[in-house]
């Protein structure tokens, strides 16, 4: 349910790097989203949809990487899928794990047309996002 | 076509709200947990009994978060606690911009410990931080032992488990140790107190425990 959230502020994020007269050029939002960072990726893919339908970055389409859970062991460096790190390391059976990938909740990256889709709305509307 | 690589944080702005909250919290000798579970868990009657354990051994105060109603301020405020509720109107989680609000309302200059109860809620807080020392996740024993392995996030990022209503482990065949076994296994590190609020078994234990931490606070 906390993806609309999400998806605004991705949007919100997008408006403070892109500039606003710029806005019908993004045409895909890339995103890493964490196994493990209590996101569905469905939901968030259809809440961005309605959080940018409408607005001047309606052309630009959420595109998510998905993080594997991934931990490692701090006895022997080996590092192996998880989604639990209390089962310990599969190579050494050590206990001290850390989990260093599946959290994920990052926007890398925007990709501009060279065209520009003509906005549905005055591009001052971007403001309200931001 | 042309790319702008932005790489950022997607909650950067609601962590940069929760590190204002924290820096005034800390500078107060506020001690602050983010109390978080399933909606029936138990919070507001834990949060009660708390209360009353620690009544005049430290001063308190409490901001309520809920979907709808000011039921849990109310509850809360018979206690003599200064009491904030948020009412997210739908939203599923507290944010630390809200929290901020809250903050402004309450002086902390004379808060020893404050408690932030979340909205009902295995999945969706874990994800925003308010600004708090540590999440203090509350699972009832009716709620079945494989929800740390299913709810993961939250216990991971929790720092205490309390499971709580074990007055009704013999009715609901619930297996404690393996809540303890499940919670472990996604978080080792998890302090682990069993409470009833209806026998007041527990409660003294976890009470003195936090008035612990927010003693070492205040130094």
């Amino acid at each position: 349910m906390h993806e609309l959230a999400l998806a605004q502020e991705i949007v919100a994020m997008v408006g403070r790097h892109v500039p606003a007269a710029q806005a019908g050029r993004v045409r895909a939002v890339h995103v890493r989203i964490g196994e493990l960072a209590g996101v569905v990726p469905d939901s968030l893919e259809f809440c961005f949809s309605a959080v940018v339908a409408g607005t001047v970055w309606e052309a630009a389409e959420l595109v998510m990487t998905r993080v594997p859970a991934e931990a490692c062991c701090l006895d022997c460096a080996a590092t192996f899928p998880t989604q639990a790190p209390g089962a310990g390391c599969p190579a050494c059976g050590s206990r001290l794990v850390r989990m260093t990938h599946g959290q994920e909740l990052h926007v890398d990256a925007v990709e501009l047309a060279d065209d520009e889709v003509a906005p549905s709305v005055a591009a001052d509307a971007v403001e309200a996002l931001v | 076509m042309s790319v702008v690589t932005i790489e950022r944080k997607v909650l950067e702005k609601n962590d940069a709200f929760a590190a204002m909250n924290r820096d005034a919290l800390v500078r107060q000798g506020v001690f602050t947990i983010n109390m978080v579970s399933s909606p029936g868990a138990g919070k507001t009657t834990l949060l009660e009994r708390t209360i009353a354990h620690l009544d005049g051994a430290l001063t308190l105060a409490v901001v309520e978060g809920d979907v709808q109603t000011d039921l849990d301020a109310q509850r809360v405020a018979k206690y003599g606690v200064p009491v904030v509720q948020i009412v997210t109107n739908g939203g599923c989680h507290l944010e630390a911009r809200l929290v901020q609000d809250a903050l402004s309302r309450l002086d902390l200059s004379t808060t020893d410990v404050l408690v932030i109860e979340n909205v009902g809620n295995l999945v969706c807080p874990a994800n925003f931080d308010l600004g708090e020392d540590l999440k203090v996740v509350v699972l009832s024993v009716t709620e079945g032992d494989d929800k740390p392995l299913k709810y993961p996030a939250m216990f991971q990022r929790a720092s205490v488990l309390i499971i709580n209503k074990v007055d009704l482990v013999p009715y609901v065949d619930a297996d404690v140790s393996a809540i303890r076994r499940h919670a472990r296994l996604v978080n080792p590190d998890l302090q682990i107190f069993e409470t009833s609020c209806r026998t007041g078994a527990g409660i003294a234990e976890w009470a003195e425990w936090l008035a612990a931490q927010a003693g070492r606070r205040r130094g």
